[in-house]
């Protein structure tokens, strides 16, 4: 091409303007997915470490009494119940460390800042990763399910209002997290490391909110704690849903979605604002770069 | 009219590591000064070249103007923004471009036309407009090979192409190229800047362009910012800074097997036209030799000729430009003066 015609190209006029957050958050997203999907190997990994170890915990899973099991209210399949617990970490990740792992790689890469150098908005750098995230723990979720029903022949009640249900929940589960996945976003752009705190909130939660066990099982302190994680909450309802086809009209589940529902109300803002503060001390210091 | 860049007094501080402290702190006392109260404007169209060695604060000036960094006072109005009240129109309005990332500031896991299609996008470019711009200067760049491959794959040059179209992708009035030709081959690097006066020329737009290369600078732009340790040491144009620079010019002599070295001195110190002869560094069997002169041109072959008849075997006779270092000391003397 001659360089009179590229010139005469920027010498056009332009009308409109490309406006809106929309535009903004799926354009982050879609790169975030393609960039996930050019790691092809670590994808198939990923996919077949949630099968593995559901099988692992099927095999030793199976010597949970079905007693305690059945007193907590939770049917009698430990495979069942352990395989929902198994495949909803997937969320507890995506939604707490997932942001700040990103962001962690940007900020070495420099891609962050070229980012910054744009009329991008961060909250919709939040939302992008965030959408991103839950795409691929759906994802993640839904295979981890098909294969516990169709290859260890888990028995679960799915029904469309079983399924609906679950969905709703699983929407409120990642709202209830997603502000802590903000938070730790922030400690990642302040302290500019972070991952071991948000690790071990994930750990301890997973560990806490029984994903493999029945909270009752726990000593009476520990329980208190896992009482004020909503991921206990979530999980708890998802599994009145699809192992005893509990209602979404069922008071405990009413409960456990309000529950999750205050905290997304509470954690969200709080996380963009934090968020927003610690972008703002990183610019102080410099520390946005690659350095 | 209105400038298409306008600083008040911007200054910004960075903690500084003390000795025995593992992080640095932000007190007073250990705060560093790298931009030191820059007042400047610069005129629509106008192509400025920040010229300063190395840790000078030319980064970390132009960092603020496109709202990375939050100075720690003063501020500035780019196309008329405030860079503290409107960043996202700043950003809208300028085109950066740090060379220094070495292309690491793409997505690598990307296409190259996937980064231009997202930057588009971030920048608010319509889509149709977007989709031209992107043809053409995949074109122009000649990209067409490349740009459906992950730019992890490309080039060095190839990514500085694919970094530079993506400047351009929402044709903002200012582009901040920050040392934009760092580690292009010589070729490719006259290419670049051939292109860079092109776009002032034709399309009018205002440039700031930061280096540490004095020729490069004099070559380009039509007005000269000198910076170091944070302040702008002085402002002036090619035409000054060549002269200035002529006026340090030495002559180096390169001599073999000598052995009388005050004998030299004093025969080159007797030849008409020469001011100063000192004495550089040793490397046996050769020595070397700095005269400074009234005319290099004039003194060049009379120096030759000499040194050959008393029988000096004379390897190499130049003359020698004054480094960035030496223009600013001289800078900063004549400021005294
Ligand atoms: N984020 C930061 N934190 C602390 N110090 C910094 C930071 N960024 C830059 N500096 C310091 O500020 C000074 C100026 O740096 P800057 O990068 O602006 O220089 P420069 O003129 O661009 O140099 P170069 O030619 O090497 O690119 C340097 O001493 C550098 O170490
Ligand atoms: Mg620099």
């Amino acid at each position: 091409m001659r360089t009179d015609e590229l010139l005469a190209l920027f010498r056009e006029k332009e009308r409109t303007a490309l406006h809106g957050n929309i535009n903004q958050i799926t354009s982050v997203l879609n790169a975030r997915l393609k960039i996930f999907l050019s790691y092809k190997i670590w994808m198939l990994v990923e996919l077949l470490n949630s099968v593995v170890s559901i099988a692992v915990y099927y095999f030793f899973g199976v010597m949970v009494e079905s007693e305690k099991l059945e007193a907590a209210g939770y049917g009698t399949s430990y495979l069942s119940f352990a395989l929902i617990g198994i495949a909803s970490q997937t969320f507890l990740w995506t939604c707490v460390a997932r942001i700040a792992f990103v962001l962690r790689v940007e900020l070495q890469e420099g891609t962050f800042e070229a980012l910054n150098a744009t009329r991008l908005k961060i909250h919709n750098f939040l939302f992008g990763q965030s959408l991103s995230g839950f795409i691929l723990s759906m994802w993640f979720f839904t295979s981890a399910m098909l294969s516990g029903i169709f290859v260890l022949s888990a028995s679960l009640t799915l029904t469309p209002e079983t399924i609906i249900t679950s969905i709703i929940i699983i929407i409120l589960m990642i709202l209830a997290h997603i502000g802590i996945g903000f938070i730790a976003a922030g400690g990642v752009l302040i302290l500019k490391r972070g991952d071991p705190i948000v690790a071990v909130f994930a750990v301890l939660t997973q560990f806490l909110s029984g994903v493999l066990f029945p909270l009752e099982v726990l000593p009476p302190e520990l329980e208190a704690v896992a009482k004020a994680l909503p991921f206990t909450y979530a999980l708890r309802s998802l599994r009145f849903a699809l192992l005893t086809e509990r209602p979404i009209s069922d008071p405990t589940i009413i409960h456990d979605i309000i529950f999750c529902g205050i905290f997304a109300i509470a954690l969200i803002p709080l996380g963009i604002w934090f968020f927003g503060k610690a972008h703002n001390y990183a610019k102080t210091r410099g520390t946005t770069g690659h350095y | 009219m209105k400038a298409a860049i306008l600083t008040q007094g911007l200054t910004k501080r960075f903690p500084q590591k003390v000795k025995g402290k593992k992080e640095a702190t932000r007190g007073k006392k250990n705060m560093k000064t790298v931009v030191d109260r820059i007042t400047i404007e610069v005129p629509n169209g106008q192509f400025l070249g920040l010229l300063g060695p190395n840790g000078a604060g030319k980064t970390t000036l132009t960092k603020m103007l496109v709202t990375l960094l939050l100075p720690d006072e003063g501020t500035a109005l780019v196309n008329g923004y405030d860079i503290l009240k409107e960043p996202a129109k700043v950003r809208g309005n300028i085109g950066h471009l740090h060379g220094e990332t070495g292309g690491r500031s793409l997505y690598w896991r990307l296409s190259g036309r996937d980064n231009l299609k997202l930057f588009a996008t971030l920048q608010e470019v319509p889509k149709e407009i977007a989709k031209k711009r992107i043809e053409a200067m995949i074109s122009y760049f000649e990209l067409e090979k490349i740009i459906d491959r992950e730019v992890r794959k490309y080039s060095t040059g190839e990514k500085v192409r694919t970094m530079l179209a993506r400047t351009l992708i929402h044709n903002p009035p200012i582009l901040i190229l920050d040392e934009p030709t760092i580690g292009l081959d010589a070729a490719t690097a006259v290419e670049t800047r051939k292109f860079f006066t092109i776009l002032n020329r034709e399309l009018g737009k205002t440039i700031v362009f930061t280096s540490h290369v004095m020729s490069e600078v004099e070559e380009l732009c039509e007005r000269i910012a000198i910076m170091d340790k944070g302040i702008i040491l002085a402002d002036t144009d090619p035409h000054s800074l060549s002269a200035l620079v002529k006026e340090q010019q030495k002559i180096l002599i390169h001599i073999l097997n000598m052995v009388d070295k005050k004998a030299l001195i004093k025969y080159l110190e007797d030849i008409e036209g020469v001011k100063e002869v000192v004495l550089a560094v040793e490397r046996s069997p050769i020595t070397e030799v700095s005269v400074v002169v009234e005319d290099e041109l004039k003194a060049l072959p009379i120096l030759a000729s000499k040194l050959g008849e008393a029988g000096y075997k004379v390897t190499s006779i130049e003359v020698e430009e004054p480094t960035l270092e030496e223009a600013f000391i001289k800078l900063t003397t004549k400021k005294r003066e």
